[in-house]
């Protein structure tokens, strides 16, 4: 009896076989669901793995690298904070001494600071682009 | 052996553990990310390719589709396999970017009539490619609309069952099988014209 077209991809998907062999339709779609199971020759390239592995670290380094700055400013105020609670409740002589003194060399203390976080910044950057 | 992988008495291959994985993909084990993309890197880039026509686009898109992978892996509960999940992301991300580009897509399907699709008569080109059933089929299935395609390959190439690929795809089962059958059915049609003019 011959099978409807139904039939037969149903057959082939269920993984059975017709025992007429010289049904020409089935024998057709045999040859077209093996075809249809055949990979690609093309793929992506063999460093793709690594590739993105590489990408998603410096994501991560760079979410690090941006907590690291919030990190820093927040320490920064806090310091602040903490020398003028610190020259608040001192006796102001010697307050106007350390202030005297900590003036003296706030350019030194400023340019240290944003020497810092820059060299820090191109070194992410470079990172960053690195993996690119 | 890494402890990712157990073995599997009954088949007596290794079968690869994906809760240990994805618990420490989300403890930022980058080595275990990158076995999860060696997993499923042919997975993703068959979806992708048959439904992004673009040679340059089709690898950004694969790499688009891993970091969001990794982006939403402490989101995934195991409510279906790793392998359904992933091809979902790869799809809609490979749909949206056709999206994107549709006025620039020169596929000649695009907008088809499924119900009423039909292969016109070979070009020249594949006359050439049919000493290979294997070649010719592909080159059949590249013609055809993007539903076609894609349901081709999730279904014969990845083996995802019909209940997964509505879950891929949105598209009801009923659907998936209706179109299953007329692409195979047409594809059937011209290899059958092929293996006939072959032997003769």
């Amino acid at each position: 009896m011959k099978l409807t077209e139904q039939e037969i991809q149903q057959l082939l998907e269920d993984g059975l076989k017709k025992p007429d062999s010289n049904d020409k339709d089935f024998n057709t779609y045999l040859a077209l669901f093996d075809a249809l199971k055949k990979e690609p020759k093309a793929g992506l390239p063999y460093y793709f793995p690594a590739r993105i592995t590489a990408l998603i670290q410096v994501k991560h380094d760079l979410n690090i690298g941006f907590k690291f700055y919030l990190l820093t400013l927040l320490v920064v105020f806090i310091v602040l904070t903490c020398i003028y609670g610190i020259l608040s409740v001192i006796p102001q002589q010697n307050a106007l001494g350390i202030l005297a003194m900590v003036l003296k060399y706030k350019g030194l203390l400023l340019f240290g600071t944003v020497v810092f976080l820059v060299v820090h910044y191109i070194d992410q950057r470079l990172k960053s682009n690195r993996v690119v | 052996m890494p402890a990712t992988f157990i073995k599997c008495s009954l088949s007596n291959r290794l079968m690869f553990n994906e809760e240990d994985l994805v618990h420490k993909i989300s403890a930022d084990d980058t080595k275990a990310f990158e076995i999860l993309v060696k997993q499923y890197e042919k997975l993703v880039f068959h979806v992708v390719t048959r439904l992004v026509g673009d040679e340059q686009d089709k690898e950004d898109i694969c790499q688009e589709v891993f970091i969001k992978v990794h982006k939403n892996l402490g989101k995934f509960k195991f409510q279906s396999r790793l392998s359904t999940w992933i091809a979902t992301i790869a799809y809609h991300t490979a749909i949206n970017y056709l999206k994107r580009h549709r006025k620039h897509d020169s596929h000649p399907c695009t907008g088809t009539d499924l119900d009423n699709y039909y292969f016109t008569n070979d070009d020249p080109q594949q006359i050439l490619s049919k000493k290979d059933v294997n070649k010719y089929v592909n080159d059949l299935i590249e013609k055809m609309p993007e539903q076609y395609r894609i349901l081709l390959t999730l279904y014969h190439l990845n083996e995802f069952s019909y209940q997964e690929i509505e879950n891929i795809t949105g598209m009801p089962v009923g659907t998936v099988k209706n179109y299953l059958f007329r692409a195979r059915k047409l594809l059937k049609e011209k290899l059958q014209d092929y293996l006939q003019n072959d032997i003769t």
